[in-house]
């Protein structure tokens, strides 16, 4: 197996573990993390996609995804804080107002 | 390697520079907004006339420039022709009803006046989303647009609907945005490219493409269809809808529908609509699938509703299925596509004006306007009751009002282009919806007042909003060969 495909292998590990933090985990805080795992992975993805293609495109994306991702994880922080001030806890069973 | 080869600076001419005009004039309108917001006891309205006056600018020079020559920046990734500076305008006057919408209910209901500078940088992000043709410039734009919008939904502070509204929309759209980058990697790694059309060619050269193009474009697939709110992915929806602030959810239900809609077609019809490729055909069964049940499971849980904002959300679900019916008849006419835009643009503008109507009726931290608390809200308030009328029959599809230009251009372009059945599913669910609609009506009108009764706030931006709205939605229903002749001779 070469390395190109092992880190595809790897990328998408990550992806599946991110995803299945964001579905199973009750605590945001930990979703919040989930979520940067599911960016990451797509980073890894794509800087080996473009390595193994010779194609500087996908690696000068990386950059713009980072800050978008530090920039998500600033509102996703942020959206916490005022979930806590609301409900007293940051639990996603304690936010159950909306239903039909 | 030399730096320069492989990133030339090129300075920009004097007609990209006047096509780039409109967008520049938003970005800077929003950071003055910012600064003009900080003022302590008169910033909200010092950031609204701020906004205001930047997005009227920018709409003046969208309409300007609507003719110009058209013009590929960055090495083709953004595309401002004619049709897409169409719909950035279209955007534009979305964004210029959201902002008027959003002056006096921010004070009612506590937002801070950064919203108005939030409307703008989600704009910002539209217009790039519409005019772009790079997977990875269009998940850029749709960032700058989302992150916006999270803040917005979850901007009144004190009210546990919006906390919760707002970390559903946070996470379900984190996991969405996740997926379209992942999707486009593997795209990307299959085909190598990101641009649209090159992606066309190289699928157009080649019947059997590898397994990694077909996960990608489903995980593309489904975030798109996620971020429209379509059937299997609309779970956030009626929730963020009713959570977030009144004003907030019309520009939602507007702009971004509008938006992500457009996104959803340039995808659609580059990636999935290609005859050559056989295996594309289950994709193109998804979506119609999807759009069959979007169209019933909406139309008949709205049925169920007493609320009128959760109700207009789970129409908005019906819509879009009635947007995807659209979508998937582009797979045989070209014609279909401009239906598409033109029944957006429409539901657009009564989707925004029917919710500036609930906003003037209710209180602050409201979740919800129950149907019996606009018992004889018609005879007691006839202008406003009429208003909420027009839009409603609009989205209902009743002629005499935009509504039914668009479903009727929508429903006989798929006809032509042969999609019976779905036709037929619509046309019957329509009928349904019909329903619920008059039902508002019914109440309006019909029904004696009670204690309950919702009281009148006296916003000035809202009645506003309401006002253009209506005056759109009366103007297309009735002189509509105007605007069908522009976007044919447009999207040419």
């Amino acid at each position: 197996m070469t390395n190109e495909i092992l880190l595809q292998l790897l990328s998408a590990f990550l992806f599946t573990m991110g995803l299945l933090v964001v579905l199973l985990r009750r605590d945001t805080i930990m979703i919040l993390m989930g979520i940067e795992l599911l960016l990451n992975a797509a980073n890894l993805s794509l800087v080996a996609f473009s390595k193994s293609s010779h194609m500087i495109e996908g690696q000068v994306q990386v950059f713009f995804i980072i800050t978008i991702a530090a920039a998500e994880s600033a509102i996703g922080l942020s959206i916490l804080v005022n979930l806590y001030r609301n409900f007293g806890s940051i639990n996603t069973q304690s936010a159950t107002t909306l239903k039909g | 390697m030399d730096l320069n080869s492989a990133f030339p600076l090129v300075a920009l001419t004097q007609s990209e520079v006047l096509n780039l005009l409109p967008l520049f004039t938003i970005s800077f309108g929003a950071l003055f907004s910012l600064l003009a917001g900080t003022n302590k006891t008169k910033g909200r309205g010092y950031a609204f006339i701020m906004a205001f006056s930047f997005i009227v600018l920018a709409v003046i020079q969208g309409g300007y420039l609507i003719f110009s020559s058209d013009i590929t920046l960055l090495g083709g990734t953004l595309t401002f022709s004619p049709f897409t500076k169409t719909l950035n305008l279209m955007i534009m006057f979305f964004a210029l009803i959201g902002v008027v919408l959003t002056y006096g209910q921010d004070l009612k209901e506590g937002l801070l006046s950064e919203i108005y500078a939030l409307i703008l940088f989600a704009t910002a992000g539209m217009i790039l989303m519409v005019s772009t043709t790079h997977l990875l410039f269009m998940f850029i734009a749709l960032e700058i647009m989302s992150l916006a919008v999270y803040v917005m939904v979850a901007m009144r502070r004190n009210s546990q609907f919006s906390a919760e509204a707002g970390l559903k929309y946070f996470i379900l759209g984190g996991v969405a945005s996740a997926l379209f980058l992942y999707g486009t990697s593997l795209v990307f790694g299959a085909l190598g490219s990101f641009e649209l059309s090159n992606l066309e060619l190289a699928l157009r050269s080649t019947s059997q493409p590898s397994f990694i193009f077909f996960v990608g474009l489903g995980l593309i697939l489904v975030a798109m269809l996620f971020k429209v709110g379509a059937f299997p992915f609309h779970g956030w929806l009626p929730d963020v809808y009713q959570g977030a602030a009144t004003n907030v959810t019309a520009f939602m239900g507007a702009a971004v529908k509008f938006t992500a809609f457009i996104a959803l077609a340039k995808i659609a019809q580059n990636l999935i609509f290609i005859e050559t490729v056989p295996n594309l055909k289950w994709f193109q069964v998804f979506i119609w699938l999807s759009a069959a049940a979007s169209m019933i499971y909406g139309n008949f849980v709205a049925i169920s509703q007493n609320e009128i904002k959760r109700m207009l959300s789970f129409s908005t679900i019906a819509h879009t299925g009635y947007l995807l019916l659209g979508l998937y008849a582009m797979n045989q006419s070209e014609e279909s596509g401009q239906s598409l835009v033109l029944y957006l643009f429409f539901y657009a503008l009564s989707n925004l004006g029917a919710f500036a109507i609930i906003s003037l009726f209710e209180e602050k931290n409201q979740k919800d306007l129950h149907i019996e608390q606009i018992a004889g809200l018609g005879m007691k308030h006839p202008v406003l009751g009429t208003l909420f009328t027009i839009f409603l029959l609009s989205m209902a599809g009743i002629p005499l009002t935009s509504g039914f230009i668009g479903k009727y251009g929508l429903f006989s372009s798929a006809v032509s282009a042969g999609e019976i059945p779905l036709v037929i599913i619509a046309v019957l669910t329509s009928v349904v919806s019909v329903y619920y609609y008059l039902r508002v009506i019914v109440y309006l009108f019909m029904k004696e007042g009670t204690e309950d009764t919702a009281i009148y706030q006296k916003l000035t931006g809202a009645s506003v909003a309401a006002f253009l709205s209506a005056a759109a939605t009366l103007h297309f229903g009735l002189f509509p060969k105007t605007i069908i002749h522009f976007i044919k001779m447009i999207a040419k």
